[in-house]
């Protein structure tokens, strides 16, 4: 029987070093994935996901067992996710106004454009990398709040009460993050999720 | 219910965590709206196209790199060391701290001495004359040691002691009488056999200025060298005279200057030494660096005077 995160990070709050990266290897793709659809930057991810392990290993004298080691894992990135994104305001976001390598008409079209007018044979003409593209900048388009939401909730697959303890808010209001998201996101992707009545 | 309260439930309902009532009055709203199912079915295919997003893979890169991060560093392990080590690692910074210490007043001491020549010198008549060749005090190894320096051996005891600090311009160095192999001694002589038995043109002017009287003149025992000894009568100047072919080994420098200090770093004995013609001169006094430059460019002036120097030879002119 695999032992608990708690039992893991209890026993190397005592020393036990390989427990260490036990944990590691049982959360660190989920964090790593979650940072990165939130800060949409591979290099930045990475650093984030390194600094959230070595907040959990520094904080480890401290530990007390409870509940939902993998939300308090996820609370961390998330903080960190929020300081990153603060810092680069005024990076270059992948937004609904940047153009993209499609044309139409002989026009270079703009996301919301060309989710609003598809190829004449979007099962032929677009690939599927082009669909992950489309969904990355429609959540690229999201609030910093509204996306980790929609990524906790359909990547990771928390509940919302999860992401509530997650963002350190009451769960309406993850609630309301999540139904202005999904409107943002079945706009922008309409042609592949159907079209409303 | 209204469709916009509707649409803000469609979430929980499909993640099953909605209370049952509202579940039920869910139900029958969508039963009768076309516009709200649709948007359930568009939310219900939602999950499955954002992840279309594919995941990424982490690195070992990154393992490696947090675990070189979690090594304890230097603070830590000495934290966590018992208090032996502790203690042993303390003393050891303490020694480490006062050999520094030490070194660096040994070059400050150097350093000050050296600025100190540097500054008398070049200010002096003898430095104008481009003939205080201070390039020696920076390069080469010493022309002057300790047991080419006769000065040493007949001064020991009285203007030098055990433990005194020499300076030579390329450091300190302790002065070891033990190391002065050979005991010299100095016997009275007159100037009429001095320069009678002496091969080289014996200097030896009555008056050194300012105030200086020649006391007295004496023959190291067993050399070519003379020890002529002046007085203003609260100093003694000592003026060492030998020929440069007996192995001394000042070469072209035509002035050496020597420092000799007490530890505690206070100039207080000065060596000057220079070449005149073929015959080496060093001057040994206590006081200020001025007056004994001053005692060496007047004694080189009256040798230039009674034409006994070949100025030409020695580049003062």
């Amino acid at each position: 029987m695999h032992p608990s995160d708690q039992e893991l990070m209890l026993r190397y709050r005592d020393g036990d070093e390989a427990a260490f990266g036990m944990l590691y290897q049982r959360h660190v793709k989920s964090i790593l994935n979650f940072i990165h659809r939130v800060v949409m930057d591979r290099d930045e991810a990475e650093d984030l996901c390194q600094e959230t392990f070595y907040r959990m290993a520094k904080s480890r004298a401290r530990y007390q067992p409870r509940a939902g080691f993998g939300s308090w894992l996820y609370r961390i990135a998330a903080n960190l996710c929020y300081d990153h994104l603060r810092r680069q305001k005024h990076r270059t976001h992948s937004s609904l106004s940047a153009p993209i390598e499609r044309e139409h008409a002989g026009q270079t079209l703009e996301l919301q454009e060309i989710l609003a007018h598809p190829d004449p044979n979007p099962a032929e003409a677009v690939e599927a990398q082009e669909i992950s593209r489309y969904v990355e900048r429609a959540i690229g388009a999201l609030t910093e709040d509204q996306r980790i939401v929609i990524v906790l909730k359909n990547y990771e697959g928390l509940k919302l009460r999860e992401i509530a303890a997650i963002m350190d808010c009451p769960v309406g209001t993850v609630k309301s993050h999540e139904y202005r998201a999904n409107q943002k996101l079945r706009k922008l992707l309409a042609e592949y999720l159907g079209k409303e009545a | 219910m209204q469709c916009d309260q509707v649409e803000k439930e469609l979430s929980q309902m499909l993640e099953g965590t909605l209370d049952p009532a509202l579940e039920a009055a869910l139900g029958e709203h969508l039963e009768h709206c076309v516009r709200c199912r649709q948007t359930r079915d568009q939310l219900e295919r939602l999950p499955e196209l954002l992840k279309t997003w594919g995941a990424i893979e982490p690195t070992m890169v990154m393992y490696d790199r947090l675990q070189r991060r979690l090594q304890p560093s230097l603070i830590q392990r000495w934290l966590e060391t018992t208090w032996i080590w502790k203690t042993g690692a303390f003393v050891a910074a303490l020694l480490f701290i006062g050999i520094g210490l030490g070194t660096f007043n040994l070059w400050w001491g150097w350093h000050t001495a050296a600025s100190q020549i540097q500054q008398y010198a070049s200010k002096h008549q003898i430095a104008q004359r481009g003939t205080l060749t201070l390039t020696s005090l920076k390069s080469g190894l010493p022309r002057i040691s300790l047991e080419h320096l006769i000065a040493y051996q007949i001064l020991r005891g009285s203007t030098l002691q055990e433990g005194m600090l020499m300076n030579n311009g390329w450091g300190d160095a302790e002065v070891d009488l033990s190391e002065l192999s050979e005991q010299l001694i100095d016997l009275p002589i007159t100037l009429a056999e001095a320069e009678r038995e002496m091969p080289f043109t014996v200097i030896a002017p009555p008056y050194l200025h300012p105030g200086y009287l020649l006391d007295g003149i004496r023959r190291i025992d067993g050399r070519d060298a003379l020890h002529l000894v002046y007085t203003n009568g609260i100093d003694t100047l000592s003026i060492f005279e030998q020929p440069i072919s007996r192995g001394h080994r000042l070469g072209d420098a035509i002035l050496q200057q020597h420092v000799i200090r007490q530890k505690e770093g206070k100039v207080e004995t000065i060596v000057l030494s220079w070449i005149a013609g073929d015959v080496a001169f060093s001057l040994v006094g206590e006081g200020s660096m001025p007056r004994l430059v001053g005692v060496v460019e007047r004694l080189r002036n009256q040798t230039e005077d009674v034409g006994k120097v070949r100025g030409e030879e020695i580049g003062l002119l």
